[in-house]
């Protein structure tokens, strides 16, 4: 059961990145919706700092690994590990506390909140003033004081991804390419980590998307947090990423660096457009021991 | 044992008629009918006005009632109520239809006022008496009633299943339910589907109402009572399949009339155990789904969001006050509390006697208000329909009542203590509802409610031949030192409510607001939503408990019926109406339960107030005074509004009083469908609440010229329930109430014309640079 371009994708991505550690890794993740395989042994991992692509035509199951990655879906198999830990069975609230944090593909905002409140009430959390003491002291009157550096570290948020201007606007009445900027900005208050990044880039204007790379080089080159980039934005993607990993109807297509997937004859034909007949050929043989047309 | 089963029959064919409906309903709109017994109930009471009133035979009542009158009413309510709710979310179509099941029974008995007392022997289907000797069954006679009743429950589905099954309209049916946007693309007119799908629920309803008049009686409580025994059918067959929901309502009718033939004479299960199977059976079964692997179906409907009009709590909030500024709001509530009892101290302005007897009628509604203040957390913070509160509430109540009268604890003390023991309860009926979603916590607490209300409720130690159990005043405060009462719980309310906002105002604030928007977001963000929605239930089970236990003692004593499921539908329906996300939302709320059965005028006096004052909110706030029919509109509106507080001043006890401000309504309604009509920017929710008038007020007209019903009567309570079960479906949108709600929704527009611009300037941009948009 290997992607039949190349050897063993997979176990290779685990063996290089072992000098630099693993902050996030999937250890041969399945995902079943019913009969339909979405993600079949797939494997990914995030060395420190770096920036992984995650690539593929719609429906690949790039969505769904980020899914199982930050604990919203719980995979039929594989593992999830976080710094080497198994956080397979964790909620994502104990993976967020970890340094994980993410954004979402169709946006989940928080609709009333400004977006100033967006941003202090994912430092608070990350400092753990929802919990039940921070509440008991919110009851007093006493909770309302922001955190030591909160203004500050908000402050350089909304301009990394310049969004002072509507810094005061409930989410609910911001144009959709801010609120997808929001999404980035919420993630980057928790301090994250590792990132996931859910097509950020779509529905931005030009100038928008390349404030987004922007700010993303900056964070990494200052923070140093490790990103994993969906993208359909291919440019986009492969100028941010050190390696990047294509998916394909759930299987692990190829994984490399961005010159490698640019090149690589196996991708040219999943996703730049291949003969078609091909294509189907290729998945109906591969789906003969899954279940879908059973 | 024969005579059991034929009546265990008999029973469960008439919830399986309900629950049919009910499926077919939820199925085809995903719209949970909370309202199907009250409607059961209207059309029956319709029926009853035909056949007994009017003389109908049988023969021309039935058909005309069930086959016409029932499906218009369903086609009606769709087009003005459940259209709309399909792609709502939960929380907004759970509280539309608990407010239509607070409004119906109130708009029949506004209509029919015969309705109010209860009546016996009412005619079903056959002629009254029922022929005993109809049927021999296994040495056993069937009266002809039973016998038309099963045979009906019979046909009944066999119609459903042979109609879906084996018809190109069941065809459309069902794909219009395992995927509307398909069935749509595929040529079927989902919109037909799902209109007729309600027209046969309604009509079901009704069948089920018609047929269950003879066998209980005609009475709004034992007739949704009894239909709520359906919804443990429907819960059976997971809201979706109608043979397991027929089944689940048989077995659920005979386990009920069987176990009256085995129970025990006496001891702990001598008595409430028959009524309160259903809800049992209804427990039972939600907490093993919940947590089997199969689990209950899950809400496939997408959530549209714009055209909800916005989801529960999408207004944007007003800018925080800073400075001075926040002082304003707490200080003008404090003034208000201490201004009331000084004033009510039979001061005498302007010829009106302020009466020392309202205080104690204000301490009541401040201990109401208390209790509301647990839905502000649940409900307004967490955005959870909980329907128990009351329940919380009364054990609360009890328990302090109880350890002050029989372990002779402080009264103070045991009110305390007494919330305490609420907090377990609230917790154990969150516990299994966090993992199955808002539909099922509604029923499960509701079901709860009705458990308690008949299990526990009727037994001697609080019955007590309906006396209640006895609970003094906290500190020796005697019955008549009202100020001192009202003192106290006006404290106890102000520390609560200071609290609350605190709570709102910090970071819990922003957690709460966030597991609103997004359950997703939130918790991949870090948040703990299981842990955030207990705390918010055991909070909120202490409040209530709490504000059990002072209502209690404001009153002198804990009644069962003071804590009824039903009167807990309407608490939520009333507070949904002021506010349930604010403070003062409950204040209002528990201030007007509290003075409507006093004085009827009164609350009419406020809606006018609060039209008025609204309107010129609105007004002034939008630009409808620049233009010459705005102004014009305000003057009209000024004359009308000082005209009716003058006659309303002079007038404030007598009949006519209430026919004025009646007309003074109606004018404004009237004026507000004409600035409609004018296009005048005048919010739509200005027109809502004048269409809601105008239903009100020719409501109380009919009334008054074809049933008798004086208003100035007051003792009448069904105008004001009714007005806020209609409320309550208004404002689901603005859970910060009506006044809210209009200042929000200028602000809301205003925010979307930004939002325009920005699109436009973003698309000028793009096209300039060359950039895709």
């Amino acid at each position: 059961m290997s992607a039949p371009e190349t050897s063993a994708p997979g176990t290779n991505a685990l063996e290089t990145s072992v000098q630099r550690s693993t902050l996030l890794a999937a250890h041969d993740v399945t995902v079943r919706f019913g009969g339909v395989v979405a993600l079949d042994q797939v494997s990914l991992s995030v060395p420190e700092g770096s920036t992984v692509g995650l690539v593929g035509p719609n429906g690949a199951g790039k969505t769904t690994l980020f899914g199982v990655l930050s604990g919203l879906l719980r995979p039929k198999a594989g593992r999830v590990t976080m710094s080497g830990v198994d956080v397979t069975r964790r909620s994502p609230q104990h993976r967020a506390g970890k340094g994980l944090s993410r954004t979402f593909q169709r946006m989940e905002l928080f609709t009333e909140l400004t977006v100033r409140e967006h941003l202090v009430l994912a430092r608070r959390v990350k400092e753990g003033r929802e919990r039940l003491l921070g509440m008991a002291r919110d009851l007093t009157g006493f909770g309302e004081r922001p955190g030591p550096g909160e203004e500050g570290a908000v402050a350089e948020i909304l301009a990394l991804l310049g969004l002072e201007a509507v810094s005061d606007r409930p989410a609910l009445a911001i144009p959709l390419g801010t609120g997808r900027l929001l999404e980035v900005a919420r993630a980057l208050a928790s301090e994250p980590t590792v990132m996931l990044l859910d097509e950020p880039s779509s529905g931005l204007d030009a100038h928008e998307t390349e404030q987004l790379g922007e700010a993303l080089r900056r964070v990494r080159a200052e923070r140093g947090t490790a990103f994993v980039l969906v993208e359909h934005n291919v440019d986009f993607v492969l100028g941010l990423s050190d390696r990047v990993t294509v998916l394909d109807f759930g299987k692990l297509l190829i994984e490399g660096t961005p010159e490698e997937i640019r090149t690589s004859p196996a991708v040219q034909a999943a996703y730049f457009g291949a003969p078609l007949e091909e294509r189907a050929g290729r998945a109906a043989t591969d789906e003969t021991d899954g279940e879908v047309d059973a | 044992m024969t005579p059991y089963i034929i009546s265990g029959l008999v029973v469960g064919s008439i919830y399986a008629i309900s629950a049919l409906g009910l499926v077919l309903t939820y199925t085809s709109s995903r719209v949970f009918n909370f309202a199907h017994g009250a409607l059961a109930y209207a059309i029956a009471v319709f029926y009853y006005y035909l056949t007994r009133q009017n003389g109908w035979s049988i023969a021309a009542a039935a058909p005309f009632t069930i086959v016409i009158v029932a499906p218009l009413l369903g086609l009606f309510l769709y087009f003005v109520l459940f259209k709309r709710l399909t792609h709502a979310t939960p929380t907004v179509r759970l509280v539309s239809t608990v407010g239509l099941w607070v409004a119906i029974p109130a708009l029949t008995r506004v209509v029919f006022p015969f309705a109010s007392t209860e009546i016996f022997n009412p005619e079903g289907l056959v002629s009254s008496p029922a022929d005993p000797n109809f049927l021999k069954v296994f040495g056993t006679y069937v009266n002809e009633n039973q016998f038309v009743v099963i045979v009906s429950a019979v046909l009944i589905a066999l119609v459903a299943t042979l109609v879906l099954r084996f018809t190109s309209l069941g065809l459309a049916t069902r794909m219009t339910v395992d995927h509307p946007r398909n069935a749509g693309i595929a040529g079927v007119n989902t919109e037909a589907v799902t209109a007729g799908s309600w027209m046969v629920g309604v009509m079901l309803a009704g069948f089920a109402g018609v047929l269950l008049a003879p066998i209980l009686s005609l009475d709004e409580n034992q007739f949704t009572f009894l239909l709520v025994g359906s919804f443990a059918a429907v819960v059976i067959a997971r809201m979706t399949s109608l043979p397991l929901a027929f089944g689940g309502a048989i077995a659920v009718g005979l386990l009920q009339q069987l176990w009256v033939k085995i129970q025990p004479e006496s001891g702990f299960f001598s008595s409430g155990v028959s009524a309160s199977i259903p809800f049992v059976v209804m427990l039972v079964f939600l907490i093993v789904y919940s947590f089997s692997a199969k689990g209950l179906r899950t809400e496939a409907f997408e959530v549209d969001r714009r055209s909800a009009g916005g989801t529960h709590g999408d207004a944007p909030p007003l800018p925080p006050a800073r400075g001075w500024k926040r002082a304003i709001g707490p200080l003008a509530l404090a003034l208000v509390l201490v201004a009331l009892p000084l004033l009510f101290d039979n001061v005498t302005i302007f010829g009106i006697t302020f009466d020392q007897f309202w205080v104690g009628v204000f301490a009541q509604g401040i201990a109401l208000a208390i209790i509301y203040l647990s839905y502000t957390l649940v409900t307004g913070e967490g955005g959870m329909i909980s329907l128990c509160q009351i329940t919380l509430a009364g054990i609360g109540a009890f328990a302090a009542a109880r350890l002050a009268a029989e372990a002779g604890w402080p009264v103070w003390l045991a009110i305390l203590i007494g919330a305490v023991f609420a907090v377990p309860f609230g917790l154990l009926v969150a516990l299994p509802s966090l993992r199955i979603g808002d539909l099922y916590l509604a029923l499960l607490t509701i079901g709860f409610a009705l458990l308690v209300e008949q299990f526990v409720w009727t037994r001697n130690e609080y019955e007590n031949f309906g006396a209640g159990v006895q609970i003094a005043r906290p500190f020796g405060i005697g019955i008549t030192d009202r100020l001192e009462m009202y003192a106290i719980v006006a404290v106890v309310f102000a520390i609560a409510a200071f609290a609350i906002v605190n709570l709102k105002r910090a970071t819990s604030g922003l957690v709460f607001a966030a597991i609103r928007s997004s359950e997703p977001a939130a918790t991949t963000s870090g948040m703990s939503i299981v842990r955030v929605k207990l705390v918010l239930f055991g909070v909120s089970a202490f409040v209530a408990g709490l504000g059990g236990g002072l209502y209690a003692t404001v009153v002198g004593t804990a009644l069962p019926k003071s804590f009824n499921a039903l009167v807990g539908i309407v608490w939520l329906a009333i507070v949904v109406t002021w506010g349930v996300r604010s403070v003062v939302g409950a204040l209002l709320a528990g201030m007007i339960f509290a003075i409507a059965p006093q004085r009827l005028s009164i609350i009419l006096v406020l809606v006018f107030f609060l039209l008025v004052s609204s309107l010129i909110t609105q007004l002034a706030l939008g630009r409808a005074y620049r233009s010459v029919l705005g102004a014009l509109a305000m003057i009209v509106l000024s004359v009308v509004a000082l005209g009716g507080s003058a006659w309303i001043w002079d007038n404030v006890s007598s009949d006519d009083s209430v026919k004025v401000i009646l007309g003074a309504l109606g004018a404004v309604a009237a004026l507000l469908v004409g600035l409609r009509v004018a296009k005048l920017p005048i919010a739509n929710q200005a027109l809502r609440i004048g269409l809601l008038v105008v239903i009100a007020v020719v409501g109380v007209w009919l009334a008054y010229t074809l049933g008798g019903t004086d208003l100035g009567d007051d003792g009448t309570r069904e105008v004001p329930t009714m007005l806020f079960g209609l409320g309550a479906i208004a404002l689901v949108n603005e859970p910060r109430g009506v006044v809210y709600d209009i200042i929000n929704r200028q602000r809301l527009r205003q925010f979307k014309q930004a939002e325009e611009r920005d699109e436009q300037r973003r698309l000028a941009d793009a096209a300039l640079t060359g950039a895709p948009a």
